[in-house]
């Protein structure tokens, strides 16, 4: 299909009238209802399975930093890779300021995905 | 990883999502109306879409940056253009660059492809096609969407064509979006 007319239909696809998109959709058989319901199910279950994954996402980042901590004890500390990342991202020196007494577990524990994937790169980075 | 998309959407409500879900239906079916085989539905494609943009560990994931495309509507709609074309190209798509490599292209750039829509209609392209037949209906309805074409958004469109309002341009798509379905109509009677 040219451009122009993909670009005319697009425009025209895009419905400004609720009630009119709404008599459109039923005009084409679909009972507004049950398909609100599907949508809402759908969302739903979709966020869920998003949600089950990032969970065990987090708990394999966790673990894998944990890990790695463990086998580097010797030659490095949290806090000295936290404050390389500090560099770069400013979050971590505020939120670790103050958590000096915090023992290193629950350190990790408070940690986002996207940080201890931070944590992670750096001791990956550091062990190669 | 949580992506910006899935923090939208959980912060929507009920009637906000259902509004959402209902725009991106009627938009992917007057798309794919067009067709003329389909083989694929409206909630299909927006279905895909959904779990292409929420699931960020997808390698075909699309995603949402606000701070480039603040209209979260207006992104996913350009990511439906994109699934309907893909589902209608596929081996066209696969020989070129991948269209979704870039998330945050524009609304319009990704629909040139669908080798399986209509592309020509008594030998004239469906653009011409619609010109040649809305001028025959009512010249006004060609005027805007040929002004539409080269890029005028509604609200200039009342200064240009020196209407009232901007109710009139969108009761004018109105009866435009009435005369396309009317010669669909037509084509299936054929």
């Amino acid at each position: 299909m040219d451009k122009n007319s993909s670009k005319i239909l697009s425009w025209l696809g895009d419905f400004e009238d609720k009630s009119e998109r709404d008599e459109y959709l039923k005009s084409k058989g679909y009972d507004l209802e049950e398909l609100d319901k599907r949508g809402m199910n759908f969302l739903g279950d979709l966020i869920s399975t998003q949600k089950l994954k990032q969970g065990q996402r987090h708990k394999e980042l966790f673990q894998r930093a944990k890990e790695l901590l463990e086998e580097r004890r010797d030659e490095i500390e949290l806090g000295s890779i936290l404050e390389s990342i500090n560099k770069s991202n400013s979050q971590f020196a505020y939120q670790f300021s103050k958590l000096e007494e915090i023992n290193e577990e629950d350190v990790l524990g408070m940690l986002s995905d996207e940080q201890l994937l931070l944590i992670v790169e750096e001791l990956e980075k550091e062990d190669g | 990883m949580s992506s910006e998309a899935l923090k939208k959407l959980e912060n929507l409500t009920r009637g906000e999502y259902e509004d959402l879900y209902r725009d991106l239906i009627s938009f992917a079916e007057f798309r794919l109306g067009f067709n003329s085989n389909r083989g694929v539905g409206a909630e299909d494609i927006v279905n895909t879409v959904f779990r292409k943009v929420i699931d960020t560990e997808r390698d075909d994931h699309r995603k949402w940056d606000p701070q480039k495309n603040p209209n979260f509507r207006n992104f996913l709609r350009g990511c439906v253009s994109s699934e309907i074309s893909n589902h209608f190209n596929l081996k066209a798509t696969e020989s070129r660059s991948d269209p979704d490599s870039n998330p945050d292209i524009n609304f319009f750039e990704n629909l040139e492809s669908g080798s399986d829509l209509i592309d020509e209609i008594h030998g004239k392209e469906l653009r011409d096609f619609l010109f040649d037949e809305l001028v025959e209906i009512d010249e006004k309805l060609a005027e805007v969407l040929y002004f539409t074409e080269e890029g005028y958004k509604p609200n200039e469109l009342v200064d240009k064509l020196g209407f009232s309002d901007v109710n009139e341009v969108y009761n004018i798509k109105k009866r435009l979006r009435r005369a396309c379905e009317g010669l669909l109509e037509k084509f299936k009677n054929e």
